[in-house]
């Protein structure tokens, strides 16, 4: 296997209660990516992000993360996770560091003391994410967007080589969306981290992202967001009747492009 | 014996009113009736059959929810009643033994033997030194379970172990304040804890001293008005709890 793929996917098919959800799947995925995968609502995004993480098994094909099975390396804290927006409970006591600390813990046998390299490790990826001045504030209560950054810095802290996220621009305006894309990039500049994402919004990633994936059920379309996607891929993906608005850094106001 | 329950209540509730698991504790507690009186009516000690019918019904709950798809809540109302009837079913076959049936419901401080002090001590002796051991691991399974799986906490046997003290301090703790009211003492000091701070380690610690108020000033009230103790502490308790919530938006 050639040394910088990260994951690989050969001919994976998925089942949730008896319906095949995903269909012969093949995906390569190399290190110092930023890859989106989208599609519409039901077509199988989360269930690959699961069969990716180890909580799904196919019951054909083959998945390996790393090199190894998703299951195995569930405990390394090589792959960082942050699920479909937040269903945290805004109670919850917990300031900024106690939620950045936890993923240092879960790598700790009982009773591991955080060592200054520890501590260090903290600090510096909540100065990835700008967010070292909020570290005794009150989890609840930040906005969607500086939650977001948090959980990116738990997930840093365990040094993983992989970033999984779900959906993670939900909730958050058009302002937070562009920052938060900007630090995925610096994430994967300066940090060396394959990002995978999940997203139903086509026109706001294509312009961050290095591959793109299109998933209705099947992999419709791979490749890069420059390359011209196929308009038969994209109809067996979201469906007949859309209309696709282009963003990239340079313009100025949206144009409607058919495809 | 407050000293003891103060701390294992103060710190249980912080993960059972946090994992929202609140109406489990009730419905374990209710299902103790259903152990004690297994255990009179075949002549073992009420501790060891109403433990064991604990997480007995504990583990069934589970496999009901899982297996049956079920929500939790209809588990566990299901099966908390069927142990209470069948509770009442196995005192009826026992005729000739007077059942202190108040005392097993409401508590009763004067019944607690030094076997029951010795229990909770040992409870104690195991709970903390988990708790401790495991604490951040807890905290971040209660706080996202998904992410904590991924990132290596095994929150399978953690969650099985919680159970497992949940269904030992419930029962550790029927004599002294009852089976309808040990629910109470589980979801009550993280309540009032979350009216004090936003940190945890000060919701604990409220909780605690909270809990150790209103067993020793419940101890002490039911003394004099010579009422059931476990109802004493729980009206006073909850009177506190309402009282620092008003405060708390008056102060706001």
């Amino acid at each position: 296997m050639d040394s910088n793929v990260v994951v690989s996917m050969s001919d994976v098919w998925v089942q949730y209660n008896h319906t095949v959800v995903l269909e012969n799947i093949n995906l390569t995925i190399r290190e110092k990516e930023i890859v989106s995968i989208v599609g519409p609502n039901g077509a199988g995004k989360t269930t690959l992000l699961d069969t990716i993480l180890g909580f799904k098994q196919p019951f054909r094909g083959e998945v390996r993360v790393l090199e190894k099975e998703p299951q195995k390396i569930q405990n390394s804290g090589l792959v960082g996770y942050l699920p479909q927006s937040s269903q945290h409970d805004r109670r919850f006591p917990v300031n900024v560091f106690d939620v950045v600390v936890m993923s240092v813990h879960a790598q700790k046998s009982f009773w591991g003391r955080l060592t200054a390299n520890n501590k260090k490790r903290i600090r510096e990826a909540l100065e990835a994410v700008e967010m070292v001045d909020f570290k005794d504030h009150h989890f609840g209560s930040l906005s969607g967007g500086q939650q977001q950054r948090v959980l990116i810095a738990r997930a840093l802290a365990m040094q993983p080589r992989i970033l999984i996220l779900d959906e993670p621009s939900t909730g958050l305006d058009a302002v937070a969306q562009d920052a938060f894309y900007h630090l995925l990039q610096n994430l994967r500049d300066k940090e060396g981290l394959t990002i995978i994402m999940v997203s139903h919004d086509i026109g706001a990633v294509s312009s961050v992202v290095d591959q793109i994936a299109c998933l209705n059920r099947k992999i419709h379309f791979h490749g890069k967001p420059k390359d011209c996607i196929p308009s038969e891929a994209l109809e067996k993906v979201f469906g007949k009747n859309i209309h696709f608005l282009v963003h990239d850094e340079h313009c100025e106001t949206c144009e409607r492009r058919p495809w | 014996m407050s000293v003891l329950l103060s701390l294992l209540f103060g710190l249980l509730s912080f993960f059972i009113v946090m994992r929202k698991m609140a109406f489990l504790g009730a419905g374990i507690a209710h299902t103790a009736f259903g152990g004690v009186a297994l255990g009179i009516l075949l002549g073992i000690h009420p501790f060891f059959s109403s433990l064991v019918f604990c997480l007995l019904s504990a583990i069934l709950i589970g496999k009901l929810v899982k297996y049956g798809n079920i929500s939790y809540d209809i588990g566990i109302g299901i099966l908390f009643s069927f142990a209470m009837a069948l509770g009442a079913l196995f005192i009826a076959l026992k005729k000739e033994y007077t059942f202190d049936l108040s005392g097993y419901l409401f508590g009763n401080i004067l019944g607690v033997t030094g076997f029951d002090l010795l229990l909770a001590s040992v409870t104690l002796l195991l709970f903390v030194p988990f708790l401790t051991a495991f604490f951040q691991k807890i905290l971040f399974m209660t706080f996202e379970e998904k992410v904590a799986r991924v990132s290596g906490v095994k929150t399978d046997l953690l969650d099985t172990v919680l159970l497992v003290f949940l269904a030992l301090i419930i029962v550790v703790s029927i004599k002294i304040v009852g089976i309808i009211l040990v629910s109470a003492l589980v979801v009550l000091p993280t309540s009032f804890g979350l009216l004090l701070s936003k940190d945890y380690r000060k919701v604990i610690t409220g909780g605690i001293v909270y809990t150790l108020c209103i067993m020793i000033g419940g101890l002490l009230l039911s003394y004099y008005l010579d009422s059931p103790t476990g109802a004493t502490m729980v009206v006073a308790g909850t009177s506190i709890y309402f009282l620092g919530m008003i405060l708390q938006r008056m102060f706001r």
